[in-house]
C-alpha cells in the first residue's frame, strides 16, 4: 500500500519535473540583444559617414557594438550592403531578418542608411555545370527579377531607407560577372529598377553607379575609365533612371588636396565626375562619395604612413564640408571587417575585429566632437 | 538443440548476399556515373596547354610588384619565382594574371587562371570555392631583438621590458593584449617602422614587435638584429586552386615540401626579403 503511494507521488513528480522541462526548453529564448533608446549623432560634421561591413556578421551584439561606436565616432552616414543572393534565395522567398536587424539598430543609433544592392542569387544565374559565374554576373533576362527584389527592399524599409545604390562598381569587369563592362546594359539595369523603386516609395533616392576609379580605356579587360564610363551612361539615356550619383574615389598615395587630373586616379578625382554630370545638365543633383579613404599598410604599394592616413582622412572630410555643397555623404571605407583579411585590406578599417579602436578612430572621434 | 535452418536454406544464403552485394554495387555505380562527376583532369589540362596561368595583385611587395618605371608586365618578387619554380616542376612555362585584390577569388572560378598565388592568407569563408595548399610562409608577428641578447626568447620574458611597435599597426594591436597579461611591459608607439628598428639599435627598446616579413628583411640586412622564436599567432600565406582540382593541388604541395627541403624557398627568401624596396 505505502508502496504504492510512494511510485504515485515519485511518478507525479517526475512528471512535473518533465513538464517544467518542456516548458523552459520550448518557450522562445529572451532577446539578449534589445534596441536599447534612441540616440542622436553628436558632430561638427553632417557628412561624415563610414562604409560598415555588417553583411557577414552574425552576431546581433556585434552588429549593435559596431553602430555605437559609429555614432560615438561622429559619423551620421553608413553605406551598408544587403545582397539579393543573401535575401532572395529562391524566387520569390525572402528572410529579412537580417536586414531587419542592421537597419533597426542604425536607426536607434541615429544613423542614416543608404543601402548598396547587389549580388545575384543562383537561381537567377547561368547553371554552374554549364558556365560557372561569380555572384556579380547579371545578365539582362534577369533584370525584372533584381528590380522586384529592390521593391521589395524599398517597401519593407519606406521610411527607413531612403537611399539605394544600384549595383557597385559596374564599370569594373570583376564587378560586372568577369563580362566586358557594358554602360548601356546598366543603363538598361536602371531603367529596370528605378520605376519599381520609385512605385514602392516615391521618397526613395535611387543612386546610380557607385562608379570604381580606374584609368582603364574602352575595351581594356578590366574595366572602363570612370569619366568615360559615366558619359556613356548618359548618352544611353541614364539621365531621368537616377535621382543621384554614387562615386568612390580613393586617394591612394596622394593628400586630399592633389589637383584631379584625368589621367589620375585620387581624391578629387570625384570633381571630374561631377564635371561630366553638369556638362549633361545634371548639376542639380547631389553626389554622394560611398567609398573613400587612405590604406596604411606598411608594404601595399598604394599605402601612407598611419599619421598621413589620419591626417588625410579627417582633411577629405573637411574638405567636403567646406566646399562641397554639391557633396551630401562622404563614407570612408571601411569601419571594421568581421574578420580579419589578413592582407592590406585590414588596414582601411578604424576598428579591430575585436573592436579595439585604432589610432585613426580616436582622432576622428577627436575631431568630430572637438565642440561639442 | 533444434537447428535455426536446415542444410539446404544455409546452402542458399551465401550465394542471396553475394547476388545483393553485386546488385548494390552495380547500382552505386550506375549512381556514380550519373551524378556526372568528371575524373580530376586538371594536370593534364595544363600539360596540353604547356602553361600554368597564375593571378597575383601585383601590389605587394617583395611578394609580387611592378619595380617604378617598369612596364606593366614585368611583375618580380618572391611569388613570381615560386610560380615559376612551381611551373618548371611541372614541366610548363608559367603565364602570371595581374588581377586587382577583390577580383582574385572569381577570376580562378571562371577559369582566368589555375591557382592564385599572391601572398595569399589562408581563408576558411573561401573553403567551399577553393582548395589551398600547404602554407610557404607565415607573416604573423614575431620579437625581433638585438643579436647578444639572451634574455627574451618568448613573450613571457618581456616582463618589466619596453616592446617598440608601429603605432596603429597590428603589432600594436598584438602588444597591447600582451600589456594587459603581463607586468611592467611598456609599450614605445612610433610612427615609423625605420623609427621602430632604430629604437631598437639605439637601447630605448629591448625588442620590437613587427610582422614577420619586416622582421625578417630587418635580420637579413643587419647582422645586429636577430628574430626570437616564432610568429606570436598565425598569417598562414598559401596557393588557392579550384575547387575539385586535388590533382593539381598535390602537385603544389610535392613542390613545396620540396623547395622547404631542398632549400629553395629559404634561398628565394633570402634574396627577396634582404633586398631593400621601396614602395
Amino acid at each position: 500500500m505505502i508502496g504504492g503511494r510512494f511510485y504515485r507521488l515519485a511518478r507525479l513528480i517526475q512528471g512535473g519535473l518533465l513538464a517544467l522541462l518542456l516548458f523552459f526548453g520550448l518557450r522562445p529564448p529572451p532577446r539578449l540583444v534589445t534596441l536599447g533608446p534612441p540616440h542622436q549623432v553628436r558632430t561638427i560634421n553632417p557628412q561624415m559617414g563610414v562604409h560598415t561591413r555588417l553583411t557577414d556578421e552574425v552576431e546581433e551584439w556585434k552588429i549593435k557594438r559596431t553602430l555605437e561606436m559609429v555614432r560615438q565616432m561622429g559619423a551620421p552616414w553608413i553605406v551598408e550592403f544587403f545582397p539579393w543572393a543573401y535575401y532572395e534565395p529562391e524566387k520569390g522567398t525572402f528572410h529579412w531578418e537580417h536586414p531587419d536587424a542592421v537597419i533597426e539598430h542604425a536607426r536607434a543609433q541615429g544613423l542614416t542608411v543608404i543601402a548598396r544592392l547587389g549580388l545575384t542569387p543562383a537561381w537567377a544565374r547561368p547553371d554552374p555545370a554549364q558556365q560557372p559565374t561569380p555572384l556579380t554576373y547579371l545578365d539582362e533576362s534577369h533584370y525584372d527579377d533584381f528590380a522586384a527584389f529592390v521593391a521589395a527592399f524599398v517597401q519593407r524599409y519606406r521610411d527607413r531607407v531612403d537611399h539605394i545604390i544600384v549595383w557597385n562598381e559596374p564599370n569594373l569587369s570583376f564587378e560586372w560577372g568577369q563580362r566586358p563592362v557594358a554602360p548601356e546594359s546598366y543603363v538598361r539595369l536602371l531603367q529596370a529598377v528605378y520605376p519599381r523603386a520609385k512605385a514602392a516609395n516615391p521618397g526613395v533616392q535611387v543612386l546610380a553607379g557607385a562608379l570604381a576609379p580606374t584609368l582603364a580605356p574602352p575595351g581594356h579587360p578590366e574595366g572602363m575609365d570612370d569619366l568615360i564610363y559615366l558619359q556613356r551612361m548618359y548618352e544611353s539615356g541614364a539621365a531621368n533612371y537616377f535621382d543621384a550619383l554614387a562615386a568612390h574615389t580613393y586617394g591612394l598615395k596622394f593628400p586630399p588636396n592633389d589637383p584631379p587630373a584625368a589621367d589620375k586616379i585620387n581624391f578629387r578625382r570625384v570633381e571630374l565626375l561631377r564635371q561630366v554630370m553638369v556638362a549633361n545638365g545634371d548639376a542639380d543633383k547631389p553626389v554622394y562619395i560611398t567609398e573613400t579613404g587612405w590604406n596604411d599598410h606598411p608594404r601595399w604599394t598604394k599605402a601612407v604612413r598611419p599619421y598621413a592616413r589620419m591626417q588625410y582622412t579627417i582633411e577629405a572630410y573637411e574638405m567636403a564640408l567646406r566646399e562641397w555643397d554639391w557633396c551630401p555623404a562622404i563614407v570612408m571605407w571601411a569601419f571594421r571587417y568581421p574578420w580579419d583579411a589578413k592582407s592590406f585590406q585590414d588596414y582601411f578599417t578604424f576598428v579591430g575585429v575585436d573592436f579595439h579602436p585604432k589610432p585613426i578612430y580616436l582622432e576622428v572621434q577627436r575631431y568630430a566632437t572637438k565642440t561639442q | 538443440m533444434p537447428q535455426k535452418h536446415s542444410r539446404g536454406e544455409s546452402a542458399v544464403r551465401p550465394y542471396r548476399w553475394g547476388l545483393a552485394m553485386l546488385l548494390l554495387m552495380f547500382f552505386i555505380g550506375v549512381w556514380l556515373l550519373l551524378r556526372g562527376d568528371k575524373p580530376d583532369q586538371s594536370l593534364q589540362e595544363l600539360e596540353s596547354r604547356g602553361e600554368i596561368k597564375v593571378c597575383m595583385d601585383a601590389s605587394y611587395p617583395p611578394f609580387e610588384w611592378i619595380p617604378e618605371g617598369a612596364p606593366a608586365d614585368q611583375i618580380v618578387g618572391l611569388d613570381v619565382d615560386l610560380a615559376q619554380a612551381i611551373a618548371a616542376r611541372l614541366d610548363v612555362r608559367a603565364t602570371l594574371v595581374n588581377v586587382g585584390w577583390d577580383g582574385l577569388y572569381d577570376s580562378l572560378l571562371v577559369g582566368k587562371c589555375d591557382a592564385i598565388i599572391s601572398a595569399l592568407p589562408y581563408d576558411p569563408t573561401r573553403t567551399e570555392e577553393a582548395y589551398f595548399s600547404i602554407s610557404y610562409f607565415n607573416a604573423g608577428p614575431v620579437l625581433l631583438i638585438r643579436a647578444g641578447e639572451t634574455a627574451i626568447s618568448k613573450p613571457q620574458d618581456l616582463t618589466g621590458c619596453t616592446l617598440a611597435v608601429v603605432w596603429g599597426s597590428a603589432g600594436d594591436v598584438e602588444a597591447s593584449a600582451l600589456q594587459r597579461k603581463l607586468r611592467d611591459l611598456s609599450l614605445r608607439r612610433l610612427p615609423d617602422p625605420v623609427e621602430v628598428l632604430d629604437a631598437l639599435r639605439a637601447g630605448e627598446a629591448n625588442a620590437a614587435l613587427i610582422d614577420h616579413l619586416a622582421a625578417l628583411q630587418a635580420a637579413f640586412t643587419d647582422d645586429g638584429l636577430i628574430v626570437a622564436g616564432e610568429p606570436l599567432t598565425d598569417d598562414l600565406y598559401v596557393i588557392a586552386v579550384r575547387r575539385d582540382e586535388s590533382a593539381l593541388l598535390a602537385a603544389i604541395n610535392e613542390a613545396l615540401v620540396a623547395f622547404r627541403y631542398d632549400g629553395t624557398l629559404e634561398a628565394m627568401k633570402e634574396n627577396w626579403f634582404s633586398e631593400s624596396v621601396n614602395r
